[in-house]
Formats: structure tokens, sequence, C-alpha cells
């Protein structure tokens, strides 16, 4: 790393006759504020997967990919792509099932927050305002970002309803459903995250975030099951459903390229 | 000003400045290990002004919490905590299912923590130093804490709504126990900001309500039944037949007898994890 000659007049300073406790300032100074690692002008490639935590009605697992500029050590910017396996949960199967042995529910509101994030493309500012190193098992100095991230885009959502069945079958006591109502839209999607890089070298990060997209809801309310059953369109959308929020703990590494 | 010869070999990493290779911000000596405020033999006062449970699916608390550690060594403290959650009641999520699906967690699922205290340890096993915006210094540990204590639980028996506000039914103490982890972020000798997460477990088996088992509260509803007051009832010792008599904020507490004898009635129990996000102030002297 090339000295300044700020720091070389800080050394200086030192050299010519600082005591202790200053050259130990200087010392930290110099070495945890200059950065090992340095980012600015650079792109990086960052594939990641992410786990949804607090999961209700619905899993997933996202792979996304991120491709990114740093303008600054503090400043990047970045589009994420990404693809989730998605389903429901043994919760919402365990409802739906227990609803159709409901026989005597004639009138229903669907559940809300039941939309699966599919894909999603969003594009966003990170900043990254703290630098630092830990001793880990105090030997091995890591050295890290700390970041946060906004930004936006567009994603692909899939839902499946647990109480509008448009096939039913079976007998009383095991009824079953042959065709849940689904629906596929395409919306926008507002995200944001916190988290770590654990840089492994001049070239590479591991990435820890927990990353929180942001999208609208929507559900049938006023579902009459009989007209369901017999494949009739019923229902109405619910007037405020609010905001679905998918909370994910990533995993990824990034590259610098 | 005249530059002394060494600082003409700066770019060599190995230049060496106090023993430290100044040039080298990989260097380890002097740089992370020494830490500037000692912890050992200190004691520390953390309020956590905001514990947020994260992970709610049939519940959500929201609490406060006190903690001491006394630091026995540099990385290992003996931990006390008393936490006390202020908003303990069944989420919206579990209303919703309630009311459009005639679906509800067990009730061990949904058990309300109201308050816990508990030992444990606290070690610090990484530590570190970062500089915000290239300007401010600051000195930081990872925390990761472990310990076990009692805790009062009660479940809600109906909800809030236009007749009448929630009422819940005391289940008892039960055993608690919690692991944690975060950060501790120390401004000067004495101060430090701490966010951490943690995971609270309590075993859950609802069998008695406000200290009344199935039989006590069938022969309340018995004398409901009758006409006659619930106080009439023949119950066990440790039955609150009070709690289930009288009007409270003009609601008839006997409505809730059905409700609790429906609680009972089919025991249930669980494990559950309370998993909360603590963000607190702490004290070192």
């Amino acid at each position: 790393m090339p000295a300044s000659p700020t720091h070389r007049i800080l050394i200086a300073a030192l050299l010519l006759g600082a005591t202790q406790a200053s050259a130990e300032e200087l010392l930290e100074r110099v070495v945890v504020r200059n950065r090992l690692y340095q980012v600015a002008g650079r792109f990086e490639i960052a594939p990641a997967v992410g786990f949804s935590l607090a999961d209700r009605l619905t899993n997933h697992i996202n792979f996304t990919v991120g491709l990114g500029y740093h303008f600054s050590d503090a400043w990047a910017l970045e589009l994420r792509a990404g693809y989730a396996v998605s389903g429901h949960t043994g919760l919402a199967d365990q409802v739906a099932q227990h609803f159709l042995q409901k026989e005597t529910i004639r009138l229903v509101d669907d559940l809300s927050s039941l939309w699966e994030m599919k894909g999603s493309a969003i594009l966003g500012v990170r900043w990254a305002p703290i630098y630092g190193k830990i001793s880990l098992l105090a030997e091995l100095p890591i050295h890290f970002q700390a970041y946060a991230w906004a930004g936006g885009g567009v994603g692909s959502f899939h839902r499946q309803s647990v109480v509008y069945c448009q096939q039913v079958s079976g007998m009383s006591g095991d009824v079953r459903c042959g065709n849940w109502l689904t629906q596929n839209k395409v919306r926008p999607v507002g995200s944001a995250a916190i988290g770590f890089r654990f840089f492994t070298g001049q070239r590479g990060a591991v990435t820890l975030e927990v990353r929180n997209y942001l999208f609208a809801d929507s559900y049938l309310t006023g579902i009459e099951t009989t007209v369901a059953a017999s494949g009739g369109q019923t229902g109405v959308p619910a007037k405020s459903p609010g905001l679905i929020n998918l909370v994910l703990f990533n995993l990824g590494y990034a590259f610098f390229l | 000003m005249a530059v002394p010869k060494a600082l003409g070999q700066a770019k060599d990493p190995q230049t060496l400045v106090s023993g430290a290779p100044l040039y080298n911000p990989n260097v380890a000596v002097h740089i992370v290990e020494k830490k500037p405020f000692a912890d050992r033999g200190k004691h520390e006062i953390i309020l956590y002004p905001g514990a947020i449970q994260v992970n709610g699916k049939f519940t959500q608390h929201f609490g406060s919490a006190l903690s001491y550690i006394y630091h026995l060594h540099e990385n290992f403290g003996l931990q006390l905590m008393g936490q006390y959650n202020w908003y303990s009641r069944e989420s919206g999520f579990n209303q919703e299912l309630i009311d459009k699906v005639r679906e509800e967690a067990q009730a061990a699922t949904s058990l309300l923590l109201v308050w816990a205290l508990q030992a444990g340890l606290e070690v610090t096993p990484i530590y570190g130093k970062f500089a915000f915006l290239d300007g401010s210094l600051a000195h930081f540990s990872l925390v990761i804490s472990a310990g076990a204590g009692l805790g009062s639980t009660r479940h809600q028996l109906r909800p809030e709504n236009p007749a009448g506000p929630a009422t819940f039914g005391d289940t008892g103490l039960k055993f608690v126990g919690s692991v944690g982890a975060g950060f501790r972020v120390q401004f000067g000798a004495r101060f430090a900001l701490r966010v951490e997460v943690r995971d609270l477990a309590y075993t859950a088996r609802v069998d008695r309500v406000n200290g009344c088992n199935s039989a006590d509260l069938s022969a309340m509803a018995e004398q409901l039944r009758l006409g006659q007051p619930v106080t009439a009832a023949q119950v066990g010792q440790g039955c609150s037949v009070s709690s289930f008599s009288g009007f409270k904020n003009g609601y008839n507490r006997s409505n809730d007898i059905p409700l609790a004898l429906n609680l009972v009635s089919t025991p249930s129990s669980d494990v559950l994890n309370n998993l909360g996000l603590y963000a607190g102030l702490s004290v070192l002297f």
C-alpha cells in the first residue's frame, strides 16, 4: 500500500519522539483505517443462496447472482437476479387439508401472505460505511465490511390457495382437492438488506446478510366453497390486503474483478 | 519537515515501527489483540429497552430486559438476566387462522412468556475493531451467551374484540433455557452498545389454567350450568376459583371457564423457541 503524504507526516512525528501511547494510537489509525482490501473501481459477481426465516405458510430457497460496480470503497451499485424454489409449508398443507374436511364452512376468506416469490430482478445501492478486522482464535486476522443495501425491482409471484378448491374428490371424512386455485403475477418488489463481507483475499469475500423483500399481497374474500368446487368464479379481491415481508438469510461469495 | 530515512522504506511491509510492520495492514501484533479496555474483574449492567420476538408465528412478544455480568476473566463472564414482556399475545396470524378457517395452534404451541429470570455465562471469543466512514474507530466483541432459569407463562383465552378485552389464564412457571450471540460495541472505557439475538426456549405443557385442572374446570362449569356461583364448586388445592368469578372491566370472568376447559381437556406439550432481537446499552464499572 503506498504511503500518502499524511501518513509520512504522521510517521515522521512518531519517529521524532512520540510517546509510546501516541505510537500505538498512530499504529491503530494507520493500520485499521487503511484498508487491506480495497474494492473501489472494481466490478463484482456475487452468487448467493438464501433461506427464508420465520416461515409461516410459504418457504423459499432463493438462488441469486449479483453484478455490482464499486464507485468507491463504501458505495456500490448492484443488480441482483434470483430464482426461488418455493412452496407451502407443512402448516399451510395442514390448514388446507383440515379445511376440506370442514364441509360446514360455505363462505370463507382466503388466507393472506400466500404469495411465493419465484423470480426477482432488483437494482440497488450498497453502502458499506464500516470496515474492520477481527482476530479469529487470536492469530488469524479477518477483514470485513458491514453494509446496508436498498433498492427495488420486479418479481414474478405464484400463489396457491388453501381454501379455494376447484375440484373436490373423495368421501366424507377423507375429502381431497384435485385442483386448488393458483395465480401468477409480476409485480414491483422492494428490497433492503444488512450484512457482512468477510474478505478471503484481494479477489473475494464471503457474504452473510439478512435480506427483506417487500411486495403487495392480494387474496380473495367471500369465497363460496360450493361455487368454487363446481368450477365457478367466486370471491372478490380483499380491499386492504397489506404487504408481505419475505425475510431471507443469504450466504454467498463475492468475486472481485 | 525532514523525513527520516526509515520512511523512505515505508512501502516495505517489513518496516518496523514499535515492533510492528506498519505498512502491512494485515499485521496482528499490536493491532488486533491488544484491547484498550480490559474487561477482567469488571461489572457490567445492561439495559435492553427492546427485546422483540422475530420468529412470531403463533405468538408475539415485545419486552425489556436487564442483565448483570461479572467478567470473571477477559473472555468469560457470569450473567444474571431478567426479562419482562410487556406485550405477549397470540399473533395476528393465529387469529387469522381462527377467524377464517377455524384452526388454531395447540395450547402449548401458543403459550406466552410473561417474564423470565435466568443465570448463565457469557464468552467473548472474538475481538475486533472497525472504522466508521474511515473516521471514528470502535472496538467490539462477539458475545456468546447461554443461560437457564424459570419463566412465567400464560395463555390467551379470548382475543380482544368489541365484546371485551383479551383475557388470559396463568399456566404456571416453566423451565427456560437460552442461547444467544451478538455484538458489543464499546464506546470509551465505560459504555457499550449491544445487539444480540437470543433463542429463549421453554417447555410448555398446558394441563392447568389459573391452577385449575380439567376436573376443577368441569366442576365450575357444572355450577354455572346449575345457575350457581362458580365459587360453590369443589376444586382442588391451588385452583384459583376467584380468577373465574366476578366481573373485570365489565367482562364476566366466568365466560373464560369453557375456554379454559377446552384448553386443558386435551393436554398438549411442546418446546417453544422464542427468538428475539435484543438491543441495549451497558455500563461497565
